[in-house]
C-alpha cells in the first residue's frame, strides 16, 4: 500500500459549497459545483476512472457537507447483517491466563453527508472507499451454517502508525482463561454499535474497542467479544455512531478464531 | 304459497329454505373470515416472515368458511353422509376426473406444511428443469419466476414429487468456470495471476473461502483448470457473467497462452501421383 500520510488531503469536518468545492483524497478526486440552473453537481472519480455523479437540484442556499469516515458496512453493497471479519495479517499468540493488548488496523469508509439546514439532521449522500480491496465480503463458518461477513485484512500497529482515510485505529484486548496458549488469526464481531472518533481538520481516526475473553464452552474453544467504549479520546473529537442506544452485547466466535 | 316452496324437498331431508340458511350462513362465514384474515394481516402479520403469513391467509380463510359450512348444514339437519352416500356414483366418477385437481390441491397442502423451500427462495426444480424465484404457492400450482423475468405455472403435484434445489439454505453459494492454458505455461504462474485477478476485480467473490483452483483435465489442446469461487447467494449476476472475462484478460496480460482447438489438413499430393 503506498504511502499517504504526507500528502496535502482534505481534512474531516463540515464544508460549506456555496459556487464550488474540491476535496482531494486518496484514490479519490470530488468536485462540486454550481450549475446556471441552481443545482449543485456533484462529481467524483476514484483510481480506476470510476466515476459517480449525482445532483442536488434547485439548491439556491449553500449547502453545508460533512465529510466523515463511516463503518464499512456500505460497500461494494450492503448484504451483511453487522459482521466483520478481520483476518489479521500476523498471529496474535496469547499465554495461558494472561491478557494481552494490541493496536490493529480498522477499515473504514468515507461518508458524504448533507446536513439539512432547518434541524442540523443529517443525510448520507455519497459513500466510497479509497482502497477498494477492503470492501469485500467472507464467509464465517461453513457454507452450510456460516455467517456472511465485512472482510479486511488488517495489520497490527504501533504507536505512530497510522494509514489515514483507509484504516483507523482499534485497541483490541485479548484474555485467555484457557489452561494453554493460543494463536488469534481472526477477529469476527457485530459493528453497528462501535462508535467512531474522529478529529475535525485532521485525519486521524479512532474506533470503539474491543476486549475478547478466550474461554471453553461446551468443549469449543470459543472468543467473546464485548464493545468498549474508546477512553483516549479527546473531548474536542467527533462522533460518527449508527445507533443512539448502545446495546453491550456480546458476540461468540464459535466457528474459530486460527 | 312462498311457504309451500320453501318447504319442497329437494333430496330427503334437504329443503330449499335449509338450502337457502346453509347459504346465508355460508356467505356470513366468507365475511367473518374476511375480517378475520384483515385482522390478522395488520396485528399479526408485520412481525411475521412472508411465506407464514400467506401460509396463516389461507389456514384462516377456508378454515372459518368450512367451520361455517359444517355449523349451518348440521344446524339445518342436512345430512352430508347422505348426499355422499347419494352421489356415490356420481362421486367415483368426478374422482377419476378430478384425480390430478384433488392430487394438486394436497400436494400445494404438503408443500406449505413441509417447507421444503419457500415464498421467495430462489429454488430450481430439477425434473421442470426451471430455475429462478418461486413467487407463489396456491391451491393447484407453484409459480416460478425464471431470471428472464417470465413467469412459470407448475402443479403443485410435481413440484411436490420433483427434486428441487434451493438457494436460500446458505447465506454463500459457489459456481465454477474452466479455463485452458497452453501446455508450455507455468500452471503456478497463471493460478496466481487468476486468484489475482479474481480479488482485485470480482469484488462479490469471497476472500474466505478463496478461490480453489484444481486441474480437471488435460485435455486435446489445453490444460483445463477449474476454477472455483465462493459468492453471496443472491450474487450470481454479479459474479459469473464477469468472471471468465476477468481470466480471460489478465491471461492475456500476463502473456499466458489460452490455446484453441487446431486442425492441420495435409493434402494428399502423394496419393495423388
Amino acid at each position: 500500500m503506498e504511502n499517504i500520510q504526507n500528502e496535502d488531503y482534505s481534512g474531516y469536518g463540515h464544508y460549506e459549497v456555496s459556487e464550488r468545492l474540491e476535496l482531494r483524497l486518496p484514490k479519490t478526486e470530488i468536485k462540486i459545483e454550481r450549475k446556471s440552473d441552481d443545482r449543485l453537481s456533484y462529481y467524483r472519480k476514484n483510481s480506476e476512472n470510476q466515476e459517480v455523479k449525482k445532483s442536488i437540484p434547485n439548491s439556491s442556499k449553500n449547502v453545508q457537507l460533512e465529510l466523515c469516515p463511516v463503518l464499512p458496512l456500505h460497500l461494494p453493497a450492503k448484504k451483511t447483517n453487522d459482521l466483520i471479519f478481520l483476518r489479521l495479517a500476523e498471529s496474535i499468540f496469547v499465554e495461558k491466563k494472561s491478557t494481552v493488548n494490541v493496536v490493529i488496523q480498522f477499515p473504514m469508509e468515507i461518508g458524504i453527508f448533507i446536513i439539512n439546514s432547518s434541524d442540523d439532521s443529517k443525510e448520507l449522500f455519497d459513500c466510497f472507499t479509497c482502497e477498494p480491496m477492503h470492501s469485500r465480503f467472507a464467509l464465517y463458518g461453513t457454507p452450510e451454517k456460516g455467517n456472511l461477513c465485512m472482510y479486511s485484512k488488517v495489520k497490527l500497529l504501533e504507536e505512530e502508525d497510522s494509514d489515514p482515510y483507509i484504516f483507523a485505529k482499534m485497541i483490541v484486548t485479548l484474555s485467555n482463561e484457557l489452561e494453554h496458549g493460543v494463536f488469534v488469526r481472526k477477529l469476527v464481531f457485530p459493528i453497528t454499535e462501535h462508535t467512531i472518533y474522529y478529529a475535525k481538520d485532521s485525519s486521524e481516526v479512532h474506533i470503539d474497542d474491543i476486549k475478547g475473553i478466550i474461554k471453553s464452552v461446551n468443549n469449543n474453544e470459543i472468543i467473546e467479544i464485548n464493545r468498549e467504549e474508546y477512553t483516549k479520546k479527546d473531548k474536542d473529537w467527533k462522533l460518527v455512531s449508527y445507533s443512539d442506544s448502545k446495546d453491550n452485547k456480546s458476540f461468540s466466535m464459535e466457528k474459530g478464531f486460527d | 304459497m312462498v311457504l309451500e316452496i320453501l318447504d319442497t324437498q329437494l333430496i330427503e331431508g334437504v329443503s330449499i329454505w335449509s338450502m337457502l340458511i346453509t347459504v346465508i350462513l355460508v356467505f356470513v362465514g366468507v365475511i367473518v373470515a374476511r375480517i378475520v384474515r384483515m385482522i390478522f394481516n395488520k396485528k399479526f402479520a408485520p412481525d411475521m416472515p412472508i411465506h407464514t403469513v400467506k401460509t396463516l391467509n389461507k389456514l384462516i380463510y377456508y378454515g372459518i368458511i368450512i367451520i361455517f359450512l359444517m355449523a349451518a348444514t348440521a344446524s339445518q339437519g342436512i345430512d352430508l353422509g347422505g348426499l355422499v352416500v347419494g352421489a356415490g356414483f356420481l362421486g367415483i366418477v368426478i374422482g377419476f376426473a378430478a384425480q390430478s385437481v384433488v392430487s394438486n390441491m394436497i400436494s400445494g397442502v404438503f408443500l406449505l406444511i413441509e417447507k421444503p423451500v419457500k415464498q421467495g427462495d430462489n429454488v430450481e426444480v430439477v425434473d421442470s428443469n426451471v430455475m429462478g424465484k418461486l413467487i407463489d404457492i396456491s391451491t393447484f400450482s407453484s409459480k416460478v419466476q425464471q431470471f428472464d423475468g417470465t413467469v412459470v405455472r407448475i402443479p403443485n403435484e410435481k413440484m411436490f414429487t420433483s427434486n428441487l434445489r434451493s438457494f436460500n439454505l446458505s447465506e454463500v453459494r459457489r459456481s465454477e468456470v474452466t479455463v485452458g492454458i497452453g501446455y508450455g505455461e507455468n500452471i503456478d504462474k497463471a493460478i496466481q495471476v487468476i486468484k489475482n485477478a479474481i480479488e482485485k476485480n470480482v469484488v462479490y467473490s469471497l476472500m474466505e473461502p478463496e478461490p480453489q483452483f484444481s486441474i480437471s483435465e488435460l485435455a486435446d489442446n489445453s490444460v483445463n483448470i477449474l476454477v472455483r469461487v465462493w459468492y453471496p447467494r443472491d450474487d450470481l449476476l454479479e459474479v459469473m457473467p464477469n468472471l471468465l472475462k476477468v481470466i480471460k484478460n489478465a491471461l492475456d496480460d500476463a502473456g499466458i497462452e489460452i490455446p484453441f482447438p487446431q486442425r492441420v489438413v495435409w493434402e494428399g499430393k502423394d496419393s495423388e501421383n
